[in-house]
Parts: structure tokens; C-alpha cells; sequence
């Protein structure tokens, strides 16, 4: 007893205020649970057995037995699971006995017993240890005569635990069991609330399982009359009732096909009456059904039209239920909009956001039929004198802007814009706020309204002004002005590569200057203003026309200058939190940065290249070792600088080298690798081959890279592309490095992954593509201009496998159609390189399959590729053989113009001229 | 749906707090929600996307050099010399809208009852487009390579309403700045694609004919155009026109079939065939055709200034080399004096 004794004192001391205490107590536990960890937790079980106990010791006994099973840490509560079933089984049956006794003694909500049984239960279960246990818990329910109220509500909480945390395969021949006792205790005739709630919460949790009781009607129809039953408990049970409804939306999303002979006699009339609630936990849900219904039937549609277009009837039909609903939804959602809280922080969640969402979703689902019943409401209020009314009307109208058809809503929205225009002003800071986010939906969705001649000037205007405003209205205003520039741009009809001018050129320096301001604002930090305001910026500058060039090119200097500041300013900062503002800043400006590169002219690139270049190999000195994100927007700066400068950046190789190497070797901040790994690609296209004396190095870094398993996995397919990328740069120099690289292509093509996750299907596919991508640099590097036989030879032992390996692609019924179209190119390339030699690996019924789906792939680069790989191939098949053949070819019917190119019969001089295209001499 | 319910099962704990407070709800992402296209992880993945797009490119040119056939690629092309910026934006609406040829191989059996030859000059194929008062010559690919005004229904501002536009299926010969008229799909504002060819080379030798103005050189018109004859493929018939002067060098024979409307693409209702091949493959001799190409007369003085001013609307895009001066042609019933017109002797051809 001395134990007990002992366990209890130190126990209460667990919330001691006192800290040293507090930490004695600590070690203490801690110590007794290293010394002797059966007889620890057997201790704790019976200190919270026993009644006589103080409501603390009880409670801190159970949640430290319950920190010995559990874990948020999936790896530790393996162990944890592995660890109790490595105890003695006598010790275990105590410590079951002693928690299960537990159950409806305690004093305390929620109960700490319930915690315990449930991680037991968690821990042994699935290796069918303490099989009775849930005949036990069910016991507890159902006897009769009934149990204590408080046993039943400790019992359904263990219960609802278990459903929650277990593994459901393992519950599924307990179903029947299990939702006995959950509807016995859901029943109206159960007097105790906190039984009921404790019950329905139970019955969420176990929705996932219960599949098969909601297969058998009679189940089911019994299920859904004690939920629906439930809902309409009075006002003091309402916590029952928003678990009971809860369980509806859950319901709705598990068991869509099932619900049509319960939503007219039911469902309807609960959720409605639900989403008028006074209580927000209750019209929350009663909308969250509705948002839910949407969600299914946008999937719904979404699969019949895949189903259609593949010529088949769909797996599951929608009821269209929220179009049937509409006219009643919609007014009730209005209203709910006017219920804004008037400090609302960003994070809270509120029947009038969940309103705001769910006519959202109503627009994707009904489309135009959500038009007509929001109109009068808009009409009505947008110029109440009740803030809230207008604030209503304009999100109602920002709400409904996707998914009816834009030609229907064009008219509506150029008609609103000029009261629109005018509400950027509204004295309400919420009208503000919604206002210019629907102003940026307009720009988003129906660029040709938003850009309307007879308003956009006033509109420009009103925008700049906008960016003066409160941070929340001032980002919107932004997200609004980088919709606008996309749509201006869109909106020029030229055949040019860039049009002389178009409707942002006039108020574009204003439009430029002010954003900069924006930047610098001392609130930028809140709504993320400084982000948006930077995008903006970048979307600016990369929808521009020829004649705002200038500006470009001032705000590429302005831009530069920041950045110089910056990186002075990176120097002295101190904080933690400093840094992170610091780096996002930097991250901004340079992809800024980049954003002006592209668009300036080449010859101007060129006079401003020095500056870029020392400033970034500054940024990545200073942030070397430290900040991953800036290293990587660095090295992203530098790739925009390789593309745009091309030989050119030769000059710069020397200089640059050591921080390449850098980032290539930086194995723990993949993104950082990443982007040094796509910066080699770019600086071999640039290059060509006098990239051939960095190659070394560089090869050597991919190839630790390659056999480092601790690097994320999507480096690896980066890398195997870039293979390619430096094979066909280098050519025939890439011999010295054939052998190390087919044998790691040979391995990374024989990968396997589980396919029952999705995610590793898709990363199989680019692992794959990335082989292919290889494979192809060095076919075509080897091949260069076909004089060099010897060095395309190399490679002939390899081709068999090649093949297969594409074989092996074609063969996944899982791969893309990225594979396909990197496969024939592929093909087409082994074909011309090596000729007739190798026509009969690739006349495999396999091969051929493959490339008739590519050939009728819905992708023209793909169809493309295919196509040419199979006249490559057919080629080479004629009796004529090779590429030289003239009429034969020709005459064999396929598609040729009258103007057919170089191989026109009788080298008719004119013929091949006269098929160029003017536009080819560019 | 799996989201849906895991994310319903994180956000109904089996606690007596209906919403946990603790996390922020799911669908708060969904409130006021704004696309962010050059978020960072947006732009990492425009980054790799554009590194893969030239990646593809560097192939795709490599492997055009060896096969050489440039028709397939003439888009891919056009997309690879455009700047690598990422905001390209160009509708080739204008692209494969020609009825292309294949090789005359099988002779079909009703050739002489249901087919219809013409002689092609050697040119460039081009898709004519007389619209809004300007007309625009295309290529196969649908990139615009000229832009002037014609007396062309819709191909001239100020003449005709916007409705009245006017499609041609064209082969230019620069050395006579003509269009030679193949075929005729759209007249001033009346398509004919779904017509047999018998009825649009009917009309388009009518409706070129009644057209004032587009046989001749002018300001407003400086192009000429021309309807190809068109014989019907008895051999007498094929013989005799084989026999006739041409004022352009025949580049080779297309056969149409009667009844075929006017379709995209090769089509295996138009053969094609040069001449020499006539004896094989039709049992017709070799004919020798007999060239004379229309004499380019001298500058007309009254004009200079004007000269200058379509010279400089042909040099969009056209790589011709400059002309001084201008040359009239005489065409059947076609001959409406203009102004500036003077007393240059004028070659005639048959």
C-alpha cells in the first residue's frame, strides 16, 4: 500500500503550480516507469480504479497510463503498442480488470478510463488478444436491467474512442456489436443526454465500418430514424443534436446512393430547419450538409462526363439534389450572410463564412440555375443603409461568378461594375474587403467584362486608391490587379510575339509605381500584403505590351536596388522572426527579379547581367549554411539568367561553379538540390559543349547524389533527365561516363512501387520518364550529325534492354501519357540511330500498341512524336529502305501535299523551297 | 471523397466540443479563396515545367534535322523560335484549313466521267483570307505571312460589311505577284465547304470573273488573282490543255473528284501527279508544256509615289525581293480601266 500511497502524493503533484514540484513529480514518474514498467502502469490502474481516490490522482493516473500506450508519433506508438504486448499476460488481464471496473466511477467528463480501454483495445485487438472486449463494452450498454447512466456514458466514450483510432478492417466483424450498442444508446428513449451524446459521437466514428449494415435496407432504415430522431431532441440536449447532425453530413458523403428515400421525408426539412438555427453549431452543420451535398455531385458530374466521353454508362448518378433544393437553400444562405461577426479574425469559422462557401459550391453545382434566385436579393440590398446588407449582397454576387455559363453572367457583371466601382469606397471596411475580392473574381473569371472600355479607367483608378487601404482590402486589391493584367494581355489580338500596346499601358507606371509602395508598407506584414503585392507586380510585368517597356526595365533596377538593401540588411539581423521576414522579402525580389529578366530585351539583359550575377553570388554566400529558401531562389534567379543569356553566360562559369557544386551537394534542403539540379539542365542547353570541363565535377555530385538514400526522392528523377541534358550537350564526350550511367538508368528502370497509393504511382511514372529522358540525351549526344558510327556503336549492347524497358512502360496499365510521348520519341530515335538492326525488337505487338495509343493521344505533342516514330519505322520497312526514298515512298499514299519537301522525285529544284514556310526563315 | 471523410474525421473529435477550435477548419481555405499563380511552389513548378518543355524542344529539333520533312512541324516550329517566355499566347486558328493531295497511285475507274484536272503553278500554298477590309495571306501552319488590301469581297475597308468575307485556296507565284485560284471556299460571306467541286470551280470562275478589279494590279489592289482552269479527264481533254501555253511554270496535276466537298487535311478525293508521271500511271505521252511567263512591263511614271507605299504593305512578312514598277494583265471580260492607268503595251496570254 506504501506504493499506492506513494503514486497518489506524486501524482497531485502532477498539477502542482508549483514548477520544482511539478518537475520532482515528473522524474519521478519517469524513473518508476524506466525502473519496473508493468508494476508502474499496474499501480496507475489502480489508483484509477479506486473510487476513494481524489478526482486529480485519478485523472493524472489515467492520462499517464494512456501517455504509455499512445502516441501522436505513428513510429513511437507502434512501439508503445509492441511494448505492452511484450508484458506479461497476468499483469495485462490486472491492469484490463482494474480499467474496465473504471468504467462509470469516475467524477470527470471525458473519462480518463475510456482513454485507457481504448488504447488497450488498439494495442491487442488486431492480434485478436482480449477478443470479448467489445461483447464486454456492448454489454455495458444493452443489459438489462440497464446499467448505471454513467457506466453506459463511460462505455460508449471507450467505445467511440476505439472507432476512432483503430484500425476498421479489424472492427468490421464487431459492426453488428458495435452499432447495437450505439443506437441502443442514441435511442429517444434514453433519458441521459450524456449517454446520447457520448453514443452519437460513438456512431460518427464508426461510419467508415458499417458499410455493410448500410447496405441491408432494413439496417439502414433503422440507422437513419434514430439519427434523424436525434436532431429533433429540445434546446438542452442541443450538443446531442449537432453530433446527430454531424453524423447526417458524414452520412451524406459515405452513402450518397442511399439517401433518396430519406431526403424528402426527412433530410430536407432537418437540415433547413438546422441552417436557420440560432445556434451556430447547429446552422453550421445544417450548411456543412449542403456544402457536402455539392461536393458529391460536382464529383458526380465530373464522372459522367469522363464515363461519356469514354463511350460507357457512369459507376454512380447524382440526384441532383442541390439543384432541387435551390430556391430553398439560396434565401436562407442570403440571410445568414447578414450575420457577419463584427471582429472577425481571420481564423474563426462562422455560419456567415460557411454561407459564403456554400452558395460558392451551390454555383459550381447548379451552374445557371443559381442565377435567378440570388438576383433580387443583390438588386434589393446592394445599396441598403445596413452595412451588413450590402456586404451580403456583394459576396452573394462574388460567390455565384464560376459556374454558371460567363456568356450569361457577362452582361449582368458589366452592368453591376460601376456600382461595384464605386463600393471599393464604401465606408465599411467589410464591404471593402468582399467588395474587392469580388472585384478580383471578376478579373479572374470574367476577364472581357472586367476590362470594359466604358469603366476600366475608373476602375484603374479606384484600384490604385484601393491599395492605400486596410491590409485586408489592400491584398485583394492586388490578387484583382494580377487577374487584370492576364486578362489585358489576353484580351490583344496579335499576331506578334508581343503586342504594341494594350489597355494597361497608359495607367501601367502608376499601376507599377504605387505597388512598389504597397511593398513598403509598414503593415505589409499582416493579410500578406507584401506577397501580393509582389505577385501583383511580377503578373504586371510579365503581361506587359512593347510600350511599357521602360518601366520594366526601371522596375528590374528598382527591384535590384531592393535586393542590394536587403542583402546589407541580412548582415545585422538578429531575431529569429526578423530573418524569416528577411527571407521572405529576398525570395519576393528575386523572383521578382526574374519575372523582369524574362521580359527585358536581350541586349539590355546583357548591360545589367554583371550586376545580377554578383548580387546573387552575394546572396548565396550569405546565406550559405542558413536559409535553404533564399539559396534556392537564387539559383532559380540564375537559370532565368542562363536562358535569357545563353553562350553568354560562359563568363560567368568560373565564378559561379563553387556554388553550384554547392547546391548540388546540398542533400539535406532537396528543394535547394532541386533547383541546382534543374540549373544544370538549363546551363547545358545554354552552353552546348563548352559546358564539357565542368562535366566532372558536376557528374560526380550527381552521382553521390544518386546513391544517397537520405535525398528525397524527387531529386532522383531530376537528376536521370539531366543525364540526358549533359549527353546531349557534350556528345560524343559523354563516353567517358556511359557505362556509370546506363548501369544506374538499368537500375532506376527496374524500380517497383506499392500501386495501391497513388502518390507512388505518379512518382514511378516520373522516375521512369526521367530514364526515358536519359536514355534519349545520350541517342541523340552519341549520334550527333550521324558521322561518328564509332560512338553510337557504344551504346548497340544496351539497345535490347532499352527496349524491353519501354516495354515494361507500355505493359503498367498506370502510365501517363507523359511515359507514351517520351517512349516514341525514344523509339523514333533508336530507329534512326540504329536502323534496320533493330526493326524486329521493335515490331513486338507490345510496341506497336504502344504506339497507336500515342498516335491517337488527346496531346498533340504525343500524337506528334508517335506519329513520327511509326513513319521512322515504316520507313525503314520499305522495300526502298532508308530516308533517302523518293517516289516509292511517297507513293505509298501517305500524307503528302502537293509540295512535298527535299525528296521529291526527280529533284525538282523549287519543290522543297516551295513548301518553306516563310514563317521557318524567322 | 476520402479527403472528405478524413478530414470530417479530424475535425469531429469524439470529445463533447462539437468543433474543435484547436485546428483550423477545412473549408476555411475555401472562404474567399484566390487563386495564386506565382505562389512559391507555383513558380518551382513553372520552373520544372519550363525546364522540361526545353528540354523536349532540344529533342524534337534534332530529331527534325534527320527526317527533314518539314509539313508536320511547321507549329512546332513556330513555337520553338517564338521567345521562351511563358506567356505565349497565339490561336492558330488559321492552321490546316487546306484540302491537301495525296499521290494519284490507283487510278480510279470513273476518272474520266467524275474528275477534274488542274495544272498547278509552282508557288506557295497559301490560305487566302479577305476579311473586315484587309486580306491576309496564310501558310498550311496558319502563320499570316502577308497582309495588303485586294479587291477581294471583304478584302478591301470601306467596301463591303463585315458579314461579307471571302476564303480562297491560293498558290502564289511571286515572280507575278499572283494568286492562282485552286479552289474557292467562302464568298463574300456564303461558305461553300459543304458544296461539290464542280459547283465551287463553277462559281469560282464565275464570281472571279464578275469581281471588278482583281485581275488587275493597282493601289488597292496589289495583287492579281486568277482562277486555275479546270478540264475534264478524258484523255483528248488532258491532252489538248497539256498542249495549251501556260503563262506559269506547272508544277504538277491534281485531280479532284466531282462530288467531294471541301475538307481539312489530305484527302484521298484530290490525286496529284507530275507530269512525266502521265505516261505510267495513265497512259497519256509525255506532253511538253510550253511556258510563258506574262513579261514584266515598265514602271508606270504617273505612280511613283504610290509605289513605294505597297511595296512597303507587301514587305510585312515577305521576303520577295522588291519590285519597282507594276505590270497589268488583261483577263477575259475583266478589263476595267483604272485611273492611273497609261499607255503601256500589254502582253496578252491565252
Amino acid at each position: 500500500m506504501d506504493v499506492i500511497a506513494q503514486m497518489l502524493h506524486v501524482l497531485e503533484k502532477t498539477v502542482s503550480p508549483d514548477k520544482n514540484e511539478l518537475d520532482a513529480a515528473q522524474q519521478f514518474l519517469e524513473q518508476a516507469a524506466e525502473k519496473n514498467l508493468p508494476e508502474f502502469i499496474v499501480t496507475l490502474s489502480k489508483v484509477l480504479a479506486d473510487p476513494a481516490n481524489s478526482q486529480v490522482a485519478r485523472m493524472a493516473a489515467g492520462l499517464q497510463l494512456k501517455n504509455q500506450l499512445t502516441s501522436k508519433d505513428p513510429a513511437l506508438q507502434v512501439q508503445h503498442q509492441q511494448r505492452w504486448l511484450s508484458m506479461d499476460m497476468n499483469i495485462r488481464a490486472e491492469i484490463k480488470n482494474n480499467v474496465l471496473q473504471t468504467l462509470g466511477t469516475e467524477t470527470t467528463r471525458p473519462s480518463s478510463a475510456a482513454q485507457c480501454v481504448a488504447g488497450i483495445a488498439c494495442a491487442e485487438l488486431p492480434h485478436n488478444q482480449w477478443p470479448g472486449i467489445i461483447a464486454h463494452l456492448a454489454g455495458n450498454v444493452t443489459a438489462m436491467p440497464a446499467r448505471t447512466e454513467a457506466v453506459k456514458e463511460a462505455t460508449l466514450e471507450a467505445i467511440g474512442y476505439i472507432c476512432q483510432d483503430m484500425d476498421p478492417q479489424h472492427l468490421q466483424s464487431e459492426a453488428n456489436r458495435i452499432l447495437t450498442a450505439i443506437v441502443q444508446g442514441m435511442r429517444k428513449e434514453e433519458q441521459s443526454i450524456p449517454v446520447k451524446l457520448a453514443a452519437t459521437n460513438a456512431l460518427l466514428n464508426s461510419l467508415e465500418f458499417t458499410k455493410a449494415n448500410f447496405d441491408s435496407d432494413s439496417e439502414r432504415h433503422f440507422i437513419m430514424q434514430v439519427v434523424c430522431e436525434a436532431t429533433q431532441c429540445e434546446e438542452h440536449q442541443v450538443n446531442v443534436k449537432v453530433a446527430a447532425l454531424q453524423n447526417l453530413v458524414k452520412i451524406m458523403s459515405l452513402y450518397y446512393q442511399y439517401m433518396e428515400s430519406y431526403m424528402g421525408p426527412a433530410l430536407f426539412a432537418i437540415t433547413l430547419e438546422a441552417m436557420k438555427s440560432d445556434v451556430d453549431e447547429v446552422a453550421l452543420q445544417g450548411i456543412e450538409f449542403w456544402s457536402t451535398v455539392c461536393d458529391e455531385e460536382v464529383d458526380l458530374a465530373i464522372e459522367a462526363s469522363e464515363a461519356m466521353e469514354q463511350g460507357r454508362p457512369p459507376e454512380h448518378t447524382s440526384k441532383f439534389y442541390a439543384k432541387g433544393a435551390l430556391q430553398y437553400l439560396v434565401p436562407i444562405l442570403m440571410h445568414t450572410l447578414t450575420k457577419q461577426e463584427e471582429f472577425d479574425d481571420d481564423d474563426d469559422w462562422n455560419p456567415c463564412k460557411a454561407a459564403g462557401v456554400c452558395l460558392m459550391l451551390l454555383a459550381t453545382c447548379c451552374e445557371d440555375d443559381v442565377v435567378k434566385p440570388v438576383l433580387p436579393f443583390i438588386q434589393e440590398h446592394i445599396k441598403s443603409t445596413d452595412w451588413r446588407f450590402r456586404d451580403a449582397a456583394v459576396m452573394t454576387f462574388g460567390s455565384i461568378l464560376e459556374g454558371p455559363d460567363p456568356t450569361t453572367l457577362k452582361p449582368m457583371v458589366v452592368a453591376a461594375m460601376p456600382m461595384l466601382i464605386e463600393l471599393l469606397k464604401d465606408p465599411s471596411v467589410v464591404v471593402r474587403d468582399t467588395t474587392a475580392w469580388t472585384v478580383g473574381r471578376v478579373c479572374e473569371l470574367l476577364p472581357e467584362a472586367a476590362i470594359n472600355e466604358s469603366y476600366l479607367v475608373l476602375l484603374l483608378t479606384t484600384l490604385v486608391e484601393g491599395l492605400d487601404a486596410e491590409p485586408r482590402v489592400s491584398a485583394n486589391v492586388c490578387w484583382a490587379f494580377s487577374s487584370l493584367a492576364e486578362a489585358a494581355y489576353d484580351a490583344t489580338e496579335t499576331t506578334e510575339d508581343e503586342p504594341a500596346t494594350y489597355c494597361l499601358s497608359s495607367s501601367f507606371e502608376v499601376i507599377v509605381s504605387k505597388l512598389l509602395e504597397t511593398t513598403d508598407r509598414a503593415d505589409a506584414g499582416n493579410s500578406n500584403l507584401r506577397s501580393a503585392a509582389y505577385e501583383a507586380l511580377m503578373e504586371l510585368v510579365k503581361n506587359s505590351a512593347k510600350d511599357c517597356y521602360v518601366i520594366v526595365q526601371k522596375t528590374s533596377l528598382i527591384v535590384m536596388d531592393r535586393l542590394q538593401r536587403v542583402l546589407q540588411l541580412e548582415a545585422a539581423v538578429q531575431t529569429s522572426s526578423d530573418r524569416a521576414q528577411i527571407n521572405d522579402l529576398q525570395s519576393l525580389l528575386c523572383a521578382s527579379l526574374q519575372a523582369c529578366l524574362r521580359r527585358m530585351r536581350p541586349e539590355d539583359t546583357r548591360q545589367i547581367a554583371d550586376r545580377v550575377m554578383t548580387m546573387i553570388i552575394e546572396m548565396l554566400n550569405v546565406s550559405k549554411g542558413r536559409s535553404g529558401g533564399v539559396q534556392e531562389d537564387a539559383l532559380m534567379a540564375v537559370g532565368t539568367l542562363v536562358e535569357v543569356l545563353g553562350t553568354e553566360f560562359m563568363k560567368y562559369m568560373e565564378a559561379f561553379k563553387p556554388y553550384l557544386a554547392l547546391g548540388l551537394g546540398n542533400h539535406a534542403e532537396y528543394q535547394v538540390c532541386l533547383a541546382a539540379v534543374g540549373l544544370v539542365g538549363d546551363i547545358c542547353r545554354a552552353l552546348s559543349t563548352q559546358v564539357a570541363p565542368y562535366c566532372n565535377d558536376i557528374m560526380q555530385l550527381l552521382l553521390e547524389n544518386l546513391a544517397n538514400d537520405s535525398v528525397h526522392r524527387s531529386v532522383k528523377p531530376q537528376i536521370l533527365s539531366v543525364f540526358g541534358d549533359i549527353a546531349l550537350a557534350i556528345g560524343a564526350e559523354f563516353k567517358t561516363y556511359l557505362e556509370v550511367v546506363l548501369s544506374t538508368l538499368q537500375q532506376a528502370s527496374q524500380a517497383q512501387v506499392d500501386k495501391s497509393d497513388y502518390d507512388m504511382i505518379d512518382y514511378l511514372n516520373e522516375l521512369r520518364e526521367g530514364c526515358l529522358e536519359a536514355y534519349t540525351g545520350i541517342v541523340q549526344g552519341l549520334k550527333g550529325d550521324g558521322n561518328n558510327i564509332t560512338d553510337i556503336a557504344m551504346l548497340q549492347p544496351h539497345v535490347a534492354y532499352i527496349i524491353k524497358f519501354i516495354e515494361h512502360i507500355a505493359k503498367d496499365e498506370d502510365h501517363s501519357d507523359s511515359n507514351v510521348c517520351c517512349g516514341s520519341g525514344l523509339l523514333g530515335d533508336l530507329v534512326t540511330a540504329f536502323g534496320n538492326d533493330i526493326i524486329p525488337l521493335v515490331e513486338t505487338q507490345t510496341i506497336q500498341d504502344f504506339l497507336q495509343e500515342g498516335r491517337r493521344s488527346k496531346t498533340a505533342k504525343t500524337k506528334t512524336l508517335a506519329t513520327w516514330a511509326t513513319k521512322e519505322i515504316r520507313k525503314l520497312k520499305s522495300p526502298w529502305g532508308g530516308s533517302t526514298s523518293t517516289d516509292a515512298q511517297l507513293c505509298r499514299g501517305s500524307h503528302v501535299s502537293p509540295f512535298p519537301a527535299s525528296s521529291a522525285p526527280n529533284g525538282h529544284v523549287n519543290d522543297g523551297e516551295s513548301a518553306v514556310d516563310l514563317s521557318g526563315s524567322a | 471523397m476520402e479527403e472528405l471523410t478524413s478530414t470530417l474525421a479530424s475535425s469531429f473529435s469524439v470529445s463533447n466540443i462539437p468543433n474543435n477550435p484547436a485546428a483550423p477548419h477545412p473549408r476555411l481555405a475555401q472562404y474567399k479563396a484566390k487563386s495564386h499563380d506565382l505562389a512559391q511552389s507555383e513558380r518551382r513548378r513553372q520552373m520544372l515545367d519550363r525546364q522540361k518543355k526545353q528540354r523536349q524542344d532540344v529533342a524534337n529539333l534534332a530529331r527534325r534535322l534527320a527526317e527533314n520533312d518539314w509539313e508536320n512541324w511547321s507549329t512546332e516550329e513556330e513555337e520553338d523560335e517564338e521567345e521562351m517566355d511563358y506567356t505565349q499566347k497565339r490561336p492558330k486558328l488559321y492552321a490546316n484549313q487546306l484540302m491537301l493531295s495525296e499521290w494519284l497511285v490507283d487510278v480510279p475507274g470513273d476518272l474520266e466521267e467524275e474528275w477534274l484536272m488542274v495544272a498547278c503553278p509552282v508557288g506557295r500554298r497559301n490560305l487566302l483570307v479577305a476579311a473586315k477590309g484587309t486580306t491576309k495571306a496564310y501558310t498550311k501552319g496558319g502563320f499570316c505571312v502577308n497582309c495588303f488590301p485586294s479587291a477581294l469581297p471583304g478584302g478591301r475597308k470601306g467596301k463591303y460589311s463585315a458579314k461579307e468575307y471571302t476564303i480562297l485556296d491560293t498558290i502564289f507565284c511571286e515572280a507575278s505577284r499572283t494568286f492562282y485560284v485552286l479552289d474557292i471556299m467562302c464568298w463574300k460571306g456564303h461558305p461553300v465547304y459543304d458544296s461539290e467541286t464542280d459547283f465551287r470551280f463553277y462559281w469560282l470562275q464565275t464570281k472571279l470573273q464578275e469581281e471588278p478589279g482583281v485581275a488587275e494590279h493597282s493601289n488597292t489592289n496589289p495583287f492579281v488573282f486568277v482562277a486555275l482552269k479546270n478540264t475534264p479527264c478524258q484523255r483528248l481533254s488532258i491532252q489538248q490543255r497539256l498542249a495549251e501555253t501556260f503563262p506559269y511554270e506547272v508544277d504538277g496535276l491534281l485531280f479532284f473528284h466531282k462530288r467531294t466537298h471541301y475538307t481539312f487535311g489530305s484527302s484521298p478525293l484530290v490525286g496529284w501527279l507530275k507530269p512525266h508521271m502521265l505516261p505510267d500511271i495513265l497512259g497519256i505521252p509525255a506532253p511538253t508544256i510550253t511556258v510563258v511567263p506574262a513579261v514584266e512591263t515598265s514602271v508606270m511614271d504617273t505612280t511613283h509615289e504610290n509605289d513605294q507605299d505597297y511595296i512597303d504593305t507587301m514587305e510585312t512578312g515577305n521576303t520577295a525581293t522588291k519590285k519597282k514598277g507594276r505590270r497589268r494583265r488583261k483577263r477575259g471580260g475583266l478589263e476595267k480601266m483604272e485611273a492611273e492607268e497609261s499607255t503601256e503595251p500589254v502582253v496578252d496570254e491565252k
